[in-house]
């Protein structure tokens, strides 16, 4: 008998006791929704202040664990979501402005060849809008990291004014540089490589993938949103929201992706 | 109207469940997300680490034939959160696991529910 510990899949066809719709698939996610959602409960918070620069100026407190509080929306006051229903990628035609070569490569991607099956890092908009793992914010003066639990992954983001360097070497994540415009930080990304995929379903990008980022801490919640420009992948700049839960009794947990994974080819 | 609003929460619910375990790792592009399958078994090994928990399960089919049936499941830093531990299972455990099988017919399965004979689901 094949020991499929070692591969991760087998090579035989039987054992099926009992087959059942989808409808009941559909239901045991629903019980596991509800459940994440039972323990999202927000905690009322007033907005503090973090002596957040290196000048020692007061700006908003966005440090804590945050959960991600999905649906992912797509666009401006007719929002639409980034998920829609039944599909297992985003309407490339009316969510995504996908040009059309990148539109091509997106449909006919394998999702078996993304990097993260490989245990290397997401983009940050994947990265940042993972629903199931909540991230932690570190606050000092200069600089406000970002740690992922989702991968390990920690982002730096430089808030001391000192720009993007000015001949930058292409990374997973890019750098980083954030300012306070009133309550919200705006964070500026460039530099990445164009390794990563900005989805897991086959969203590539180029290295002159742009990303601005806005925190804007409301009490208990966190709203986020990532604008995403890459004049070789989209048509235009487009933006997805989604807020946070703040969840002040939480650890990040480990996640090594390599102790065990059957996925890497 | 308000028939309407709540139906569209329903699709809109059931669209990021679906969603929502495809992203832990990798993408669900290679199971059959229309149909579930159960074996019934013993539980052969349960392994709890990252990117996704495993549980074998050994089967006897229906022709008296000893299979092993492989599941993944969500990572132990998000199940850990739904009271999911490192000795939930241990070999020799009779369980029914459920799930997704694989498209090319491995006995490999992302798993939905597990059910144990006290009658607790997992």
């Amino acid at each position: 008998m094949n020991d499929i510990r070692k591969s991760g899949r087998g090579t035989h066809k039987q054992g099926i006791i009992t087959k059942t719709t989808r409808f009941a698939c559909c239901a045991c996610y629903l019980v596991g929704l509800f459940s994440l959602a039972t323990g999202a409960h927000a905690q009322s918070s007033n907005l503090s202040k973090s002596t957040g620069t290196k000048s020692g100026g007061s700006v908003p407190d966005i440090s804590g664990i945050w959960m991600s509080t999905p649906p992912r929306r797509v666009g401006g006051p007719n929002d639409s979501l980034l998920d829609p229903p039944d599909k297992r990628k985003p309407d490339s035609a009316t969510v995504v402005p996908f040009l059309p070569e990148a539109e091509g490569r997106y449909k006919s991607a394998n999702e078996a060849d993304s990097p993260s099956t490989r245990c290397l890092p997401p983009a940050i908009p994947a990265l940042m809008l993972a629903p199931i793992y909540p991230m932690a914010i570190l606050q000092t003066p200069g600089q406000v990291v970002v740690i992922h639990e989702f991968m390990n992954t920690v982002r730096w983001i430089y808030t001391d004014g000192q720009g993007h360097p000015k001949d930058l070497d292409p990374t997973w994540f890019g750098n980083s540089v954030g300012k306070w415009e009133g309550d919200t930080l705006v964070v500026d990304t460039i530099g990445f490589n164009n390794k990563s995929w900005l989805d897991l379903h086959g969203m590539t990008h180029s290295d002159e993938l742009h990303t601005v980022e806005r925190f804007h801490r409301r009490g208990a919640v966190l709203e986020y949103s990532i604008t995403i420009e890459d004049p070789k992948t989209f048509s235009r700049p487009w933006t997805v929201h989604m807020d946070y839960d703040s969840k002040p009794d939480w650890k990040i947990a480990e996640y090594l992706c390599a102790e065990n994974n059957k996925d890497a080819k | 109207m308000k028939g309407k609003k709540l139906i569209s929460f329903l699709i809109v619910s059931v669209s990021l469940l679906i969603w929502i375990p495809a992203f832990a790792h990798h993408g669900t592009a290679t199971y059959d997300l229309q149909h579930e399958v159960t074996v019934e078994g013993v539980v052969k090994d349960f392994q709890w680490a990252s990117p996704h928990i495993w549980l074998y399960v050994t089967v006897t089919n229906n022709k008296g034939e000893i299979e092993e049936w492989g599941g993944e499941t969500g990572a132990p830093a998000s199940l850990a959160r739904r009271g999911w531990t490192s000795h939930l299972f241990k070999p020799g455990d009779k369980v029914k696991m459920s799930g997704h099988a694989t498209k090319d017919g491995t006995r490999v399965m992302m798993i939905t529910k597990i059910q144990t004979t006290d009658g607790k689901e997992f």
